[in-house]
C-alpha cells in the first residue's frame, strides 16, 4: 500500500541507499514469475470454467465445489488451507495473481528493499524478505475463515511488509524522505517515518486482518499474511540491532562503524574527547538530532572548558530545519551559552533566517529572570547582520519594544531603558579563560 | 524582502506580543508563495486529506462487519457518526489548522503560510471559513478561473485569497 512513496531515509548523500539491491530483487521476482505464469493463466481459465458451470446450475455450490477447486492447477506451486507444504510456501513468495499484481508488488518490494539498504546488507535483506514473506503465508493459510480450503495463498506484500517492518525499526526515530510526484524541485518531503507507521499498519491493516477471519470478509486482499510479515520485520530487526549492538540513538551503518571503531581512553582525558566524538558522529550524519542533543548537553554541562571554535563547529549542525522542529531545545541551548557569557557564533546568526530567530526566541520569554538574555540574543543577531541586510530598522523596532518591557534590574541589561551596559554584552567570550584570549571575539567571521 | 517598514503599533502588552508583531511584520514582508509552490501543497493537502478520510472510512466499512445489522443495511446512527466523524475531519484539517498554525499542513512542510494581507496576522476563523467554502467554490464556479488568477496578478493572489484579504507568503527566506 503506497501513500507517497518513501525514497530513503534522511541521511547525507553518500549515505543514500544503492540502487543494485533493489533492482536484483525485482529481477528475482520477473524471472520467478515468468517461469509460473503459463500455471497462472491456466488456474484462471480453470476458475473461469468453473464458474461458468456454477453459472449454468451443472455444479452445485457445496460440498461439489470443493471437489472442483481442488483440482486448480495453482495449487500445484501455491499453498491453501487444506493443501499446502513448506515448498510451496517459500514459491508462493514468487507468484502473483496477474501481471498487474507483479506490477504493483515490483514497486513496492524496489522500494522496501532499497529503503533498508541503507542499514543492512542484501544478504539479509533478501532474508527477511523470504522468511518474512514464508511465515506471514503460513499464518494465513493456517487460519481459518474462508469461503473455500482451497483458495491458494500467494503474493509478495508479506515480505514486502517484513521490509517494512525492518525499516521502521532502523528509521522510527529519524525521517523518511519522500518522493512526491509534482514536477517541481520541491518534489521531496522529510516527514517523520512514525506518521506513515500509524496510518498504515496500525489503523488499517490491523482492523482488516480481523475482518479476514469473518466468512463474509471485506476484500480479497491477504492482510493477516500482511501483519505476520510486518511484525516479523519487526522482531528480527530488533533482534538483527541486538546482535549488532546498534545504540538507540545511532541512525546510519557508517555511524555505526565510526561508533564501534572508536578506541575509549582508558581514563577520560577532557571533555574534549566526547565533544570530538559527537562532532565527528555529525559530520558523518548531519541529520541525526539525538548526536545534535548530545553534543549540546556536553557543550552546556563544561562550558568554561569548551572552546569558542568548538562552539561554532557545534553550531554548523544547527540548521534551520532543526531550530523549527525543536526552538523550545535550540532556546535552551542559548538560554545557558547567554547565561554564561559565552557567545554565539555570529557566522550561524547570519545564516539563520529571520523566522526562525523569532521561533526560537519565543521560547526564551518563559522565565521573567531570563528575559534579559531574549534582549542580548536579539542585539547579537542584529550585530552579526550585514548592514545591507534589510532588517535593521526591524530589530531596532523590535529592540526598543522588548527593551520597554525586561525589567530593568540586571546589570547587562543595555537596552533603550537608559540602564547603561553592552546590548551585545552575553555574546562576549568570557575573558580571561586559557580558550579565550582577551580581544579575540568578534574576529575570523 | 526587506523593503517593508514595519510602523510602531503601540506599545505591546507583554514579550509575547512583541515577538508575535515582530513575526507578523515579517510575514508582510515576506514574498509571495510561487504558484507552482502552493499547487504543489494544494496536492498534497488533498492527498492528505485523502488518506485521513479513506482511512476512517474503510476502518468504519471494517467496524459494520462486527456492528452492521443482519439485513446489510447501515444503521442510521452508525452512518451519522460516519459523516460527522468526516466533517470534523475536514474541519479541523482545512480550517483549525489554518487558523491555529497559520497553514494546512502541506503548506507548513512548504513554509509557506496563510496571513492577512495587511496585518500579516493569522486569519481569524470567519475569513478562513469564507476561504475555503465561498472563496474556492468561487473560484470552482468561474471554471477554476479564481485558482489561476495568480499567474497573472501582480501580487499573486488567487480569487479567495481576495475575497478575504489573506495572502499565501513563502517564509524561508533567509538573509543571505
Amino acid at each position: 500500500m503506497i501513500l507517497l512513496v518513501p525514497e530513503s531515509p534522511e541521511v547525507p548523500n553518500y549515505h543514500l541507499p544503492r540502487l543494485w539491491q533493489g533492482l536484483v530483487l525485482v529481477l528475482i521476482l520477473s524471472i520467478a514469475y515468468s517461469y509460473v505464469e503459463p500455471v497462472v493463466t491456466r488456474d484462471r481459465a480453470y476458475v473461469d470454467g468453473v464458474q461458468k458451470l456454477v453459472d449454468n446450475g451443472t455444479i452445485q455450490l457445496g460440498t461439489e465445489k470443493e471437489s472442483y477447486l481442488k483440482l486448480r492447477p495453482l495449487l500445484e506451486i501455491a499453498p491453501a488451507h487444506a493443501d499446502w507444504d513448506v515448498k510451496r510456501l517459500l514459491l508462493a513468495n514468487f507468484i502473483h495473481g496477474n501481471r498487474v499484481h507483479l506490477f504493483l508488488n515490483l514497486i513496492a518490494a524496489y522500494a522496501g528493499a532499497r529503503i533498508c539498504t541503507t542499514f543492512l546488507s542484501f544478504f539479509w535483506i533478501m532474508f527477511i524478505f523470504i522468511v518474512g514473506g514464508t511465515l506471514g503465508l503460513t499464518g494465513s493459510v493456517l487460519l481459518p475463515g474462508e469461503y473455500s480450503p482451497y483458495i491458494p495463498h500467494v503474493g509478495a506484500s508479506a515480505g514486502i511488509f517484513a521490509l517494512m517492518g525492518t525499516y521502521y525499526i532502523y528509521n522510527f526515530k529519524f525521517r523518511t524522505r519522500y518522493f512526491f510526484w509534482f514536477p517541481s524541485r520541491h518534489g521531496k518531503l522529510a516527514l517523520p517515518t512514525s506518521w506513515f507507521f500509524f496510518f498504515d499498519v496500525i489503523l488499517l491493516e490491523l482492523v482488516f486482518s480481523m475482518g479476514q477471519l469473518y466468512p463474509t470478509r471485506l476484500d480479497s486482499i491477504d492482510h493477516i499474511s500482511h501483519v505476520i510479515g510486518f511484525t516479523f520485520g519487526v522482531s528480527f530487526a530488533l533482534f538483527l540491532r541486538l546482535i549488532q549492538r546498534w545504540p538507540n540513538f545511532i541512525h546510519t551503518r557508517g555511524e555505526l562503524m565510526f561508533w564501534h571503531n572508536l578506541k575509549q581512553p582508558p581514563i577520560p582525558a577532557s571533555v574534549h574527547t566526547p565533544l570530538e566524538t559527537w562532532l565527528r558522529c555529525l559530520e558523518i550524519n548531519p541529520y541525526n538530532d539525538y548526536i545534535k542533543k548530545f553534543l549540546f548537553s556536553l557543550i552546556l554541562q563544561y562550558q568554561e572548558n569548551i572552546r569558542d571554535e568548538q562552539i561554532e563547529r557545534a553550531f554548523r549542525f544547527v540548521r534551520p530545519a532543526f531550530c523549527r522542529r525543536d526552538a523550545p531545545y535550540v532556546a535552551g541551548v542559548i538560554k545557558g551559552l547567554l547565561k554564561a557569557q559565552r557567545r554565539i557564533p555570529p557566522l550561524w546568526l547570519r545564516n539563520t533566517p529571520y523566522d526562525v530567530i523569532i521561533r526560537v526566541a519565543r521560547h526564551m520569554v518563559t522565565d521573567p529572570e531570563e528575559q534579559i538574555l531574549l534582549y542580548q540574543f536579539i542585539s547579537a543577531y542584529q550585530t552579526a547582520l550585514p548592514q545591507d541586510a534589510g532588517f535593521h530598522h526591524k530589530l531596532e523596532l523590535l529592540l526598543t519594544k522588548i527593551g520597554g518591557l525586561i525589567p530593568q534590574r540586571s546589570p547587562g541589561f543595555g537596552g533603550p531603558g537608559g540602564i547603561p551596559g553592552n546590548a551585545s554584552a552575553g555574546n562576549t567570550p568570557p575573558q580571561g579563560t586559557p580558550h579565550s584570549p582577551p580581544g579575540k571575539a568578534g574576529k575570523g567571521y | 524582502m526587506g523593503k517593508y517598514v514595519p510602523f510602531q503599533k503601540g506599545r505591546p502588552r507583554s514579550l509575547q506580543d512583541a515577538l508575535d508583531e515582530a513575526e507578523e511584520d515579517h510575514f508582510v514582508d515576506c514574498p509571495e508563495a510561487p504558484y507552482l509552490l502552493r499547487a504543489a501543497a494544494a496536492i498534497l493537502d488533498t492527498i492528505f486529506l485523502t488518506i485521513g478520510l479513506t482511512s476512517f472510512n474503510r476502518v468504519a466499512t471494517a467496524l459494520f462487519v462486527y456492528f452492521g445489522t443482519s439485513d446489510g443495511t447501515v444503521p442510521v446512527l452508525f452512518s451519522s457518526f460516519v459523516i460527522a466523524s468526516d466533517v470534523t475531519l475536514v474541519y479541523v484539517y482545512c480550517l483549525w489548522t489554518v487558523h491555529r498554525f497559520g497553514g494546512s499542513p502541506a503548506k507548513l512542510l512548504f513554509n509557506l503560510r496563510v496571513v492577512d494581507t495587511e496585518t500579516g496576522k493569522r486569519l481569524e476563523l470567519y475569513q478562513i471559513f469564507l476561504r475555503e467554502t465561498v472563496g474556492k467554490a468561487l473560484s470552482l464556479a468561474l471554471l477554476g478561473f479564481g485558482f489561476f488568477l495568480p499567474l497573472i496578478r501582480h501580487d499573486q493572489r488567487a480569487l479567495h485569497d481576495l475575497i478575504c484579504s489573506s495572502s499565501v507568503k513563502k517564509i524561508d527566506e533567509g538573509v543571505k
